[in-house]
């Protein structure tokens, strides 16, 4: 399904990330843990092909879909447009996903008129919207107070049991990995990989 | 008086900012005391409409509107391609920047000149030497929107594999529509007094025509009738076109 096999990645002579592999099936979730800047991300984006720049191969499916740190989205567009317009949904199908995570008649709305939450929960609508074969989630969750991200931990948990999909989960919060995730592995050292017990 | 806008601007408060331009320059005439070198605002709207009515201002209004709107279209083409590329490439910024500096230095009156020797005396070269002088200015402008775009965006737009026609609709034309705005409205002021130029030193019709034929007669009041006729339809344009495009293209801003 997905294979990643990476030997190392460099930032202007600095080796970031070290040899990382690992596989992953259809429907399953792999946590990645680690403290902040250990290169969570930057395995992310290699993951999704946005960082090409490494030594290693990975194979990944075509359809791919990402919640981003930020939610990401098109401040001019409305929250429908939003899901519509990149991942190619019907004005139908987007209210419907827009229902699924609780925007239910929120779809002529810009998202600068949504908070912070409803924002983050477009995010989470536009991915799924995608009907991705491989979701990445960047802490999908920071920045959240508690209430919200409990809310949007059970609803991701919901939508994820729902689907059939692999996905590969970033954060820093080991209870968050520990309920969406299968296997959780840990990014330590310089230049970073998996723990030994990862 | 009328109720404020969303913004805060009071919308009688241009109007009256142009009265008080032309009261000052009632003033100006009635002092001076000589029509020949400054005629009053009421000695030459009659002169307006006389030129109006023979045909005459419109016509030499629709010759040079046709020479801006066409300098307008090729100098934002072409500036707005130069400019997105210098934005996102490094290479091409650092191939293309020394190139654009010498561009931006070269007096117009000089383009002007070398297009009308080396082309002809024709509608081309006028075209042409007004679009060389503006692309640099419009690539400045939107080189500057190019590397302000939001390189998040430009991630969502790839894992999304959204088309090239969509991300440039979507994600890259909305962002770049201040950049955009701001080039085309210098731009049109711009242009149309360089195109008064091109055309007072090479063409036979346009309002820079008459102003030379003008200036040759000492006609100060006819020289006056033709630049104010020219200048109230720039003004429109930016009120009725230019102003409407920019708000709706950034009513996102105000929801």
């Amino acid at each position: 399904m997905i294979a990643v096999a990476i030997n190392g990645k460099h930032y202007h002579g600095i080796s970031v990330l070290g040899s990382i592999a690992f596989e992953l099936q259809e429907n399953q979730t792999l946590a990645v843990t680690g403290p902040s800047g250990i290169g969570k991300t930057t395995l992310l984006r290699i993951i999704a092909g946005l960082d090409p720049d490494f030594e290693g191969t990975v194979s990944r499916p075509e359809r791919i879909a990402m919640v981003f740190q930020e939610p990401t989205l098109l401040p001019w567009r409305t929250a429908r447009d939003n899901i519509c317009l990149t991942t190619g949904a019907s004005s139908g199908q987007a209210d419907a996903a827009l229902a699924e995570v609780g925007l239910e008649g929120l779809g002529d709305r810009f998202p600068p008129q949504l908070s912070l939450g409803q924002q983050r929960r477009l995010g989470l609508a536009r991915a799924f919207a995608a009907g991705p074969d491989l979701l990445l989630m960047d802490e999908p969750f920071v920045s959240l107070d508690a209430a919200q991200a409990a809310e949007m931990l059970a609803l991701t948990e919901r939508l994820l049991a729902a689907r059939s999909v692999a996905t590969v989960f970033v954060t820093h919060a080991l209870p968050e990995a520990e309920r969406l995730a299968d296997r959780i592995v840990r990014l330590e050292g310089r230049p970073a990989v998996f723990a030994p017990d990862g | 008086m009328s109720k404020p806008e969303a913004d805060g601007r009071q919308p009688w408060i241009p109007l009256l900012s142009l009265a008080g331009l032309l009261a000052g320059w009632s003033v100006l005439a009635v002092l001076g005391n000589d029509a020949e070198v400054l005629p009053a605002p009421w000695q030459v709207a009659p002169l307006i409409v006389s030129e109006t009515l023979s045909g005459e201002l419109p016509r030499h209004l629709g010759a040079t509107l046709a020479r801006v709107a066409l300098a307008f279209v090729l100098a934002m083409s072409i500036g707005l391609a130069i400019g997105l590329l210098m934005g996102r490439s490094r290479r091409a910024d650092h191939w293309l920047d020394p190139w654009l500096i010498v561009f931006l230095n070269l007096p117009a009156l000089v383009t002007i000149v070398l297009c009308y020797l080396w082309i002809g005396l024709t509608e081309a070269a006028a075209i042409l030497a007004v679009a060389i002088n503006k692309i640099p200015t419009v690539v400045v402008t939107i080189r500057e929107g190019a590397r302000a775009l939001d390189n998040q965006l430009e991630d969502m737009a790839k894992i999304f594999r959204m088309g090239r026609g969509a991300h440039l609709r979507h994600v890259v034309a909305p962002q770049l529509a201040p950049f955009i705005a701001s080039a085309g409205r210098s731009g049109i002021s711009l242009i149309w007094k360089i195109v008064l130029v091109v055309e007072f030193l090479g063409r036979a019709n346009g309002v820079g025509f008459q102003i030379h034929l003008y200036f040759q007669l000492f006609d100060v009041a006819m020289i006056l009738a033709y630049a104010i006729s020219f200048i109230a339809v720039m003004l429109a344009i930016e009120s009725f076109v230019l102003q409407p495009w920019e708000a709706r293209a950034t009513r996102w801003r105000r929801a």
